[in-house]
């Protein structure tokens, strides 16, 4: 299986390049969200890299496609400036899967 | 209160469902606590993980941004034109708590020092990030990992604390209070009897005198 990267940085894109990962440089939501369905489908695909920029366009395709399927694995990558957000989804999704 | 006929067959089939309702939701605390505690490991895993990306990646990236600068970002694209190598992982499978969570492991085949390109018209700094760049990637997959046994947990743990309420909350009382509720009407039952039995006896006895 592979790894691929969706990104809206250059840089970031680049930098997996090297790493060798492949993937798509996208700017807008919509093609955004194609990329990831595209990548969702794939069978051969089996972790999806995603900036957090990008993420933040989708947010609820993203989580659909968590939930729905066992893979791709979606794992959202901070550019270079580091996280925004935090952990705050998945720090709610675990309030409420324990009840703290 | 549920709605049965109060017999002794029904009190004893209640009782028997009451002790196998007890011993299920003692043994579902039991998995959920272990699942929690398990839950709880692999998230402080996943914000070590996390930090650590968040600092190797920056660094990595701002190496890169010194190599574009040094030879110019068509050189730079030039150089990556090929793609290195293929992040290539394996999948497999774990268990844990009864959840199927996926495992995956980087698989490492090639030379880490091979770079994909010559060295004639490349910059040092370029090296140096396709090198960092190898160096994370089995991070990214962990952390891919990381996150996916994290959701999985969540929502396994969800369904079982779900389970647990209703057992404790909403089951059990209400067959402890149906036992109740027959074992009362039974024994109504039975008083009853004896005082008409008594009675009967009242009435033979002065028949007989």
């Amino acid at each position: 299986m592979k790894t691929v990267i969706i990104s809206d940085n250059r840089d970031t894109f680049l930098g997996m390049r090297l790493a060798g990962i492949g993937g798509y440089y996208v700017e807008e939501p919509g093609l955004v969200a194609d990329a990831l369905n595209e990548a969702a489908k794939d069978p051969d695909v089996g972790i999806v890299l995603i900036t957090e920029r990008c993420a933040g366009m989708i947010p609820d395709l993203i989580f659909d496609t968590k939930k729905k399927k066992l893979f791709p694995l979606i794992t959202i990558i901070p550019d270079r400036h580091g996280y925004k957000a935090g952990r705050s989804k998945i720090t709610s999704y675990i309030s409420e899967a324990v009840g703290l | 209160m549920m709605n049965v006929n109060p017999t002794r067959m029904e009190l004893t089939r209640l009782k028997r469902r009451l002790s196998t309702a007890e011993r299920g939701h003692k043994l579902l605390k039991d998995k959920r606590d272990e699942m929690v505690r398990r839950f709880m490991e692999y998230i402080r895993k996943n914000k070590k993980l996390r930090q650590e990306i968040d600092e190797k990646l920056a660094a990595a990236m701002s190496r890169f941004s010194t190599a574009q600068a040094v030879m110019g970002e068509s050189e730079v694209a030039e150089a990556l034109l090929c793609p290195a190598r293929e992040a290539k992982i394996k999948v497999g499978k774990q268990n844990i708590m009864n959840v199927d969570v996926p495992t995956i492991r980087f698989s490492v085949e090639e030379n880490k020092a091979d770079l994909p390109y010559g060295f004639a018209f490349t910059s040092a700094e370029l090296d140096q990030s396709v090198l960092d760049m190898s160096d994370l990637l089995p991070l990214l997959i962990e952390l891919a990992e990381t996150e996916k046994i994290c959701n999985m947990l969540a929502d396994e743990i969800e369904k079982t604390r779900r389970r647990v309420n209703a057992l404790e909350h909403i089951m059990i009382p209400e067959m402890q209070e149906t036992i109740k509720y027959i074992s009362m009407k039974l024994e109504d039952n039975e008083r009853g009897n004896i005082t008409r039995l008594m009675k009967v006896k009242e009435m033979v006895t002065e028949d007989a005198m």
